[in-house]
């Protein structure tokens, strides 16, 4: 029998396709207005729009059969869907039916794995640097391995603090 | 130096904060901003500014959390090798009952079905883009 939680679909594992790699790569230039979305043999014509900024720059969005602009689009059952559109349907994010301490432990091995990296985290790195706002990342992550710890081994520590106080 | 120009300045309701009160503060609470903030009287997120600021606040935190964790590990690495065959059974049952054991076979099975929060079945599909008229 297949339980209620393994059969249940998270947006996270919905095949998708995001913007900001392509506006990155040059896959969707700074005047593009709409492009060809192909999920396997699937394609879809999807807007693009632009927030240009006074430097010049530009951040690029889809723009949702909904009329929303997102970054990540995703596909689900046959249709296009930004995280609105998705959440209308039903779907959550894999984190919010997680406990507190099966939250910290997927973002522990989420951070782990990008704080050990030795790739790049951007497309296009700034010079002599791999990973931005590390020491933010850090933090969360020590936080995340004390709350695991916390449930896995909750009372050990604490009654060892006691008797040492 | 320019990377100083990135760090978000520091709130001006934490402009007057005793640095090392609040350095404490976090310790005492393992670095979780909510109740650090609550118990300075300071809103959470101009607590995180502050420590975005100077991070050098969080070091005393990540030290206690460090330490909850070794005192932890320190007790069952002691049960473990302990004369007493019930002790070690029941470090050997916490052990493989925590992440440590998490992809061990006989590791009790996660919520979910999953052996570790990081193995989870993405759906695989080729995904491309062409971008028209630009």
């Amino acid at each position: 029998m297949v339980s209620r939680v393994m059969a249940r679909a998270w947006i996270d594992d919905l095949p998708s396709i995001g913007v900001s790699r392509l506006r990155a790569s040059g896959a969707i230039g700074a005047q593009a207005q709409a492009g060809t979305v192909w999920f396997g043999d699937i394609s879809f014509n999807v807007a693009v729009t632009h927030r240009r900024f006074p430097n010049g720059g530009d951040w690029a969005f889809f723009l949702c059969p909904c009329g929303h602009r997102a970054r990540t689009l995703r596909l689900y059952e046959g249709d296009l869907g930004c995280k609105g559109c998705l959440e209308a349907r039903g779907l959550r994010y894999r984190v919010e039916d997680l406990s507190k301490s099966e939250r910290a432990r997927h973002v522990a091995s989420r951070l782990k794995a990008r704080l050990t990296s030795d790739a790049p985290a951007r497309l296009h790195p700034r010079e002599g640097r791999v990973l931005d706002r590390r020491s933010r990342l850090a933090a969360a992550s020590w936080r995340a391995e004390y709350l695991i710890a916390r449930r896995e081994f909750g009372g050990l520590a604490d009654g060892v603090a006691e008797t040492e106080a | 130096m320019a990377w100083l120009r990135l760090r978000p300045e520091v709130p001006a309701a934490c402009a007057d904060l005793d640095l090392g009160l609040v350095e404490r503060t976090l310790a005492k609470h393992y670095g979780f901003i909510p109740a650090a903030a609550l118990e300075l009287g300071v809103s959470g997120p101009d607590l995180r500014r502050l420590t975005w600021n100077r991070p050098e606040l969080l070091e005393e935190a990540e030290l206690e959390c460090q330490l909850f964790v070794n005192r932890a590990m320190g007790i069952l690495s002691d049960a473990l090798h302990s004369d007493d065959p019930r002790r070690r059974m029941w470090a050997a049952d916490k052990i493989l009952s925590s992440r440590i054991a998490s992809d061990y076979p006989l590791a009790p099975a996660r919520r979910g079905g999953r052996s570790s929060a990081g193995d989870y079945s993405r759906q695989e599909i080729a995904v491309r883009f062409e971008a028209t008229g630009g």
